[in-house]
């Protein structure tokens, strides 16, 4: 009987894990899908284009991330100094990569944050709405008053 | 949540103290303990706290299933189960992808496959609950029948997410019964204020000199190569034993006395020597229960050979699922098998100075594999080191980096041995009040550090 109950338990436990295990795995599954077609998705299905088209100069600049360590990116910012208006979606090589960009982008808000947190009310408020997040291998940092549709599009393309 | 966070010092930490001490009764205390770490635990990612939990109530019971095994057959059978668990967790986070990628890399054929997070602390703790039950199958220890006392062990904050890989025979008496005071506190503050001091002063301020400097790698001169190793040699000993200080301070404070996992490892006069003081709770570990079950050096010759550089490989891959790691570990097995058969007693005849500098050296070409996480990558900052790959010896960028670093390299200097710390420890003992002082100038500074800077992890956390 003792036997029986600790091999059910055992049983339970395993499928338990089985089940917590699968759920994160499916949870956290992103489709493969490449830089060039989000990129075409996101400026025109969003307004993105309202911002400034980035270069690798620039996503050295502001994310210390070098345009040949990705798996392509996209990267819009405003024209204006005092705007905190950014969209960068990136594609990490791996899963460690992938941490070391999304470190990268929080490193960037926190710098925001420092520049506009003593006078730019309305910067700060944009700031804590951003989208500081990675799925799979993609990372992005998205920040600006459409910052949730635009996240939006991004989540559901991938 | 990390120790070095000011929301950790200055709120979490003085709200649980004084819960902890003032709720009368050990089983209330060890409740809000267990409480207390599962909020920790939980802040970052609380997803995974499932899986903590779960790997907690896993090992307790198997603990005791594996005690009650009437033959021996039957607790073979169930340690195997355990250890196939423990070891399916582990793997599933941290090996799975990389498993895939070099499967795809040989074969040719893109397996897609997500990206997990991998949990906080998931090496430590896998380890940890693997060595209880290692010790509950082979009679070192009884099994643990009260879940509430395992759990105070298997998810307490202090050595959950970065170790030290705590035994639970070590702890074992202080499960039961420990000792808390107000001296004991002052004691575990001041080890907290020294980790946190290395961590915070030392350790993340050259982070700003390698870092560029691996950036660059390729474009570097020999100089500038050799400055930012070194400061990378010096920012992992003081991030990692800057944790491991904070986790034995907040240990005292709670009743508990964690052994020491770094005891001067830049001193050492023989990479041997060096992996006895470098993170001392990971190498027993595999002392424990890969190399002596493997047989140790009591085999032939080649069987020894053999488990060592099983042991190093398998070091450097519970490091990290790369194979600059397993490179790595595999590097240092050489190397003490270069030691152990051809060096052992030439070492003992040359000057205590030259063997430092010796083991200083190799350390430093160790930690090139361990921060490079590609192969072209480890060549390129060797090409930068040793010549080949360098741009000239030395140039205008060198001495800036030489000016901005100079100082840290004194004090990481100066800290890194006994010397200093000894002289510390008189003070205090002579006169406590100017140690006292000290120790509040020191908080005061890492706190002035923390509020100006961001967010910034300790290395071995990713392991």
């Amino acid at each position: 009987m003792k036997i029986r109950t600790n091999l059910i338990i055992k049983i339970l436990m395993t499928v338990f894990l089985f089940l917590y295990l699968g759920a994160l795995y499916l949870s956290d599954y992103t489709k493969d899908v490449s830089m060039v077609t989000i990129e075409s998705y996101m400026t025109s299905h969003t307004s993105i284009t309202s911002l400034k088209k980035r270069e690798r100069r620039d996503l050295s600049r502001y994310f210390s991330i070098e345009e040949e360590s990705t798996d392509g990116y996209l990267f819009y910012k405003d024209v204006s100094p005092m705007s905190v208006n950014e969209i960068l979606i990136v594609r990490a090589r791996s899963r460690n990569q992938a941490s070391d960009f999304l470190r990268a982008a929080e490193d960037h808000k926190a710098s925001q944050e420092n520049v506009f947190g003593s006078y730019g009310t309305d910067q700060m408020a944009l700031l804590g709405d951003a989208f500081v997040e990675s799925k799979g291998n993609y990372v992005c940092y998205i920040c600006g008053p459409d910052a949730a549709a635009w996240h939006d599009a991004f989540i559901s393309l991938i | 949540m990390v120790f070095s966070n000011i929301f950790f010092i200055y709120c979490f930490l003085p709200v649980f103290l004084l819960l902890y001490f003032f709720i009368p009764g050990k089983t209330a205390k060890d409740i809000i303990l267990i409480a207390g770490s599962l909020v920790f635990y939980a802040w970052g990612n609380p997803i995974y706290l499932v899986l903590m939990v779960f790997s907690a109530g896993f090992n307790y019971y198997m603990g005791m299933d594996i005690d009650d095994a009437e033959t021996e057959p039957s607790r073979k059978g169930r340690l195997i189960f355990a250890v196939i668990i423990n070891l399916l967790i582990l793997c599933f986070f941290k090996y799975y992808g990389f498993l895939l990628d070099n499967i795809s890399s040989l074969t040719g054929v893109s397996i897609a496959h997500p990206e997990l997070d991998l949990p906080i602390g998931i090496s430590f703790y896998t380890f940890k609950n693997l060595s209880y039950i290692f010790d509950v199958y082979t009679a070192r220890i009884y099994s643990q029948r009260s879940f509430l006392i395992y759990g105070v062990y298997s998810t307490m904050f202090p050595h959950m997410t970065a170790g030290p890989i705590v035994r639970y025979g070590e702890i074992e008496d202080q499960l039961y019964e420990r000792q808390i005071s107000i001296p004991r506190l002052g004691i575990g503050a001041e080890y907290f204020i020294k980790g946190l001091t290395k961590k915070v002063l030392i350790s993340d301020n050259l982070a700003g000199i390698y870092e560029p400097i691996f950036q660059s790698a390729g474009q570097i001169p020999v100089l500038t190569a050799w400055i930012g190793i070194l400061a990378y040699t010096f920012k992992i000993y003081f991030d990692f034993s800057g944790y491991s200080d904070m986790a034995i301070g907040l240990g005292k404070m709670l009743g508990f006395d964690f052994q020491k996992n770094f005891d001067y490892p830049y001193i050492s006069g023989s990479i041997t020597e060096f992996w006895r003081r470098w993170h001392i709770s990971l190498g027993s570990w595999f002392r424990d229960y890969i190399y002596i079950p493997l047989g140790g050096n009591r085999v032939s010759t080649p069987k020894h050979i053999r488990n060592i550089l099983i042991v190093w490989a398998l070091t450097g891959l519970w490091h990290g699922a790369s194979w600059n790691f397993v490179l790595w570990g595999v590097y240092y097995g050489i190397i003490l098998l270069i030691e152990k058969f051809l060096l052992a007693n030439f070492l003992d005849t040359i000057p205590e100075i030259c063997r430092r500098i010796y083991t200083f050296l190799l350390v430093m070409i160790g930690w090139v594999f361990f921060s490079q996480t590609s192969f072209p990558a480890i060549l390129r900052y060797f090409g930068a080191m040793f010549g080949p790959g360098a741009r000239g010896f030395v140039n205008s960028t060198t001495l800036y980096y030489f000016k901005t670093a100079v100082v840290l390299f004194v004090i990481s200097f100066l800290t890194c041995g006994p010397g200093l710390q000894n002289r510390f420890k008189r003070l205090m003992k002579n006169t406590p009040l100017i140690a006292v002082v000290l120790d509040i100038i020191l908080l005061c500074l890492c706190t002035a550090s923390l509020v100006y800077n961001s967010y910034s992890p300790f290395l071995y956390q990713q392991f």
